[in-house]
C-alpha cells in the first residue's frame, strides 16, 4: 500500500495491491451501516448569518446518513400596526413570499451546491408555531437551528424561536451558536 | 537522516489516514475508488515485456482517496440526571459515539442541599461527599446495563453545584464537541415553576447541543 497526499487538507491518496482489497470491502461494507435513521432535516433559516450556520452543520449531516434537507423561511406576519395606514398587507406578503422563495433557493444553490438533496419550503405565520408544524408533517427526524436569527440580540442567549422550537419539537434538534467550539471542519481554518 | 530513517519517520498527515472497520465511513468520506486498467488496450498486443510487467502490476492496484470528514467529533458530554428521558440521551449517544469514532463522558451534577445558619444539625442531609461518590457508584452502574462498551466511554464524572451551569463548565473544561441532553419538556405552570436545565444548558453551553426528548419521532 502507497501513500500519497492530496489537495485537500489532510486528504490522502492509497494504491492498494491485490492483498489489500478485502480491506477495503469490509471496510466499505460495514460502513453503509449507519446507526441511524436520518432521513429528512429540517433546517429553517431567516438568512441570517448565524441561520446559514446551521445549514452548514446540516449538509455533512445528510450527506454522512444520506438524507434529505428542507429549508424552511417562515414569511412573518407579526406587523406592529404603524401610522401608515392602508397597507395593503395581502400583496406585501406576497412580495414577501416571492423575495423568500428567491433567496431560499439562492441560499440552496449557494450552500448545498447540489451535495445533498434539498427542498425549500416558505410558510406564513409565527416562526416558532410553523417550524413545529413542518417538522411534524414532514416529518423530520432532526431539526437543525442556530440559537440567534436575524434580530440576533447579543444580550440574549437563547433567541426565542429557537427556545420554543426545542421546548415543543417533535423530533431531536441540534442547537449550533455563532461562536463556539465547533466540531465542523471548514476548507479555510479561519478562527471566527 | 539516513534514508532508512527519513522513510519510516511518521509523518502527521498519514496518520489521519486510517484505514479500519467501521471507523472508516466516519472518518472518511468520499471514497473514490479507480481502479487501473492496464495500459494495453492501445498497444494492440505489441507490448515488450518490460512494459507488460508494468502493466499487470498496474492492473493489479487500486487507488482510494480518502477525504476527512468535515464532522470532527471527539468527545461528546452526556449530563444524566436518573430519568427516564436522560437514558434516552445516551441511547442517542452511544450510536453519535460509535458512528463519529468520539468517546463519552457522562456527568451527573448534584445540586448541593443548603441548610440555614440557625438549624441546630442536619439530621435529613446525607453528606455531599457520600452523595456524590453513591452518583458516581450510580453513574457506572447505568453504564454496566446499558453494557455501553468501556472504550466509549472515556469518563464518568459527578459535579456539584448548579446543574446547567456545572453543565457548560464541564463541557468548556473537557473542550467537548457535543452535549446530548434530553429534556422533560415541561410546558405551562410545570415549565414557569421548575423552568428547565436544558434551556439554560443551551444558552450557556460553549458548543452545539443535541436536545432529545422522551416522546418523539426518533433517528436511533
Amino acid at each position: 500500500m502507497k501513500a500519497k497526499p492530496t489537495k485537500h487538507s489532510g486528504g490522502v491518496v492509497l494504491e492498494l495491491n491485490r492483498r489489500d482489497e478485502p480491506l477495503m470491502a469490509a471496510a466499505s461494507s460495514s460502513a453503509t451501516m449507519s446507526p441511524f435513521r436520518l432521513k429528512r432535516i429540517l433546517v429553517p433559516t431567516d438568512f441570517s448569518d448565524c441561520a446559514k450556520k446551521a445549514l452548514q452543520y446540516a449538509i455533512p449531516l445528510a450527506k454522512e446518513h444520506e438524507a434529505a434537507i428542507t429549508l424552511l423561511y417562515v414569511v412573518p406576519t407579526n406587523y406592529a400596526s404603524g401610522e401608515y395606514g392602508g397597507i395593503d398587507y395581502a400583496s406585501l406578503e406576497a412580495d414577501m413570499r416571492a423575495s423568500g422563495d428567491k433567496q431560499l433557493s439562492a441560499l440552496a444553490v449557494d450552500e448545498v451546491r447540489g451535495e445533498v438533496s434539498a427542498d425549500t419550503l416558505i410558510r406564513t405565520g409565527s416562526a416558532s408555531a410553523e417550524i413545529i408544524d413542518v417538522a411534524r408533517s414532514l416529518p423530520a427526524d432532526l431539526i437543525v437551528v442556530s440559537t440567534h436569527g436575524r434580530t440576533g440580540l447579543k444580550h440574549v442567549f437563547l433567541g426565542s424561536v429557537t427556545e420554543h422550537v426545542i421546548r415543543h419539537a417533535p423530533c431531536p434538534v441540534l442547537v449550533v451558536r455563532e461562536r463556539e467550539h465547533e466540531f465542523l471542519r471548514r476548507d479555510s481554518e479561519a478562527p471566527l | 537522516m539516513s534514508l532508512k530513517g527519513f522513510l519510516t519517520k511518521k509523518r502527521p498527515i498519514f496518520s489521519k489516514a486510517r484505514v479500519g472497520t467501521g471507523g472508516v465511513r466516519s472518518q472518511f468520506i468520499g471514497v473514490k475508488t479507480r481502479a487501473l486498467r492496464p495500459n494495453d488496450a492501445a498497444g494492440g498486443g505489441e507490448v515488450s515485456r518490460g512494459q507488460k510487467n508494468v502493466a499487470s502490476a498496474k492492473s493489479s492496484s487500486t487507488t482510494v482517496e480518502l477525504v476527512p470528514a468535515l464532522l470532527n467529533i471527539k468527545s461528546i458530554l452526556v449530563p444524566i440526571d436518573f430519568s427516564a428521558p436522560s437514558e434516552k440521551a445516551l441511547a442517542y449517544a452511544v450510536p453519535f459515539a460509535r458512528q463519529f469514532g468520539a468517546k463519552l463522558t457522562l456527568l451527573h451534577v448534584v445540586e448541593p442541599v443548603a441548610t440555614p445558619d440557625f438549624a441546630g444539625s442536619f439530621p435529613l442531609v446525607m453528606e455531599n461527599d457520600k452523595v456524590m461518590a453513591e452518583c458516581k457508584r450510580h453513574l457506572e452502574r447505568v453504564v454496566k446495563d446499558l453494557q455501553i462498551e468501556p472504550k466509549l466511554t472515556e469518563r464518568t464524572l459527578v459535579r456539584q453545584g448548579r446543574s446547567f451551569h456545572e453543565i457548560a463548565e464541564a463541557a468548556r473544561t473537557l473542550k467537548a464537541d457535543l452535549i446530548i441532553i434530553s429534556t422533560h419538556g415541561y410546558s405551562g405552570l410545570k415549565h414557569a415553576l421548575l423552568g428547565s436545565t436544558t434551556e439554560r444548558v443551551v444558552r450557556h453551553a460553549p458548543c452545539p447541543v443535541l436536545v432529545v426528548r422522551e416522546r418523539e419521532r426518533e433517528f436511533v
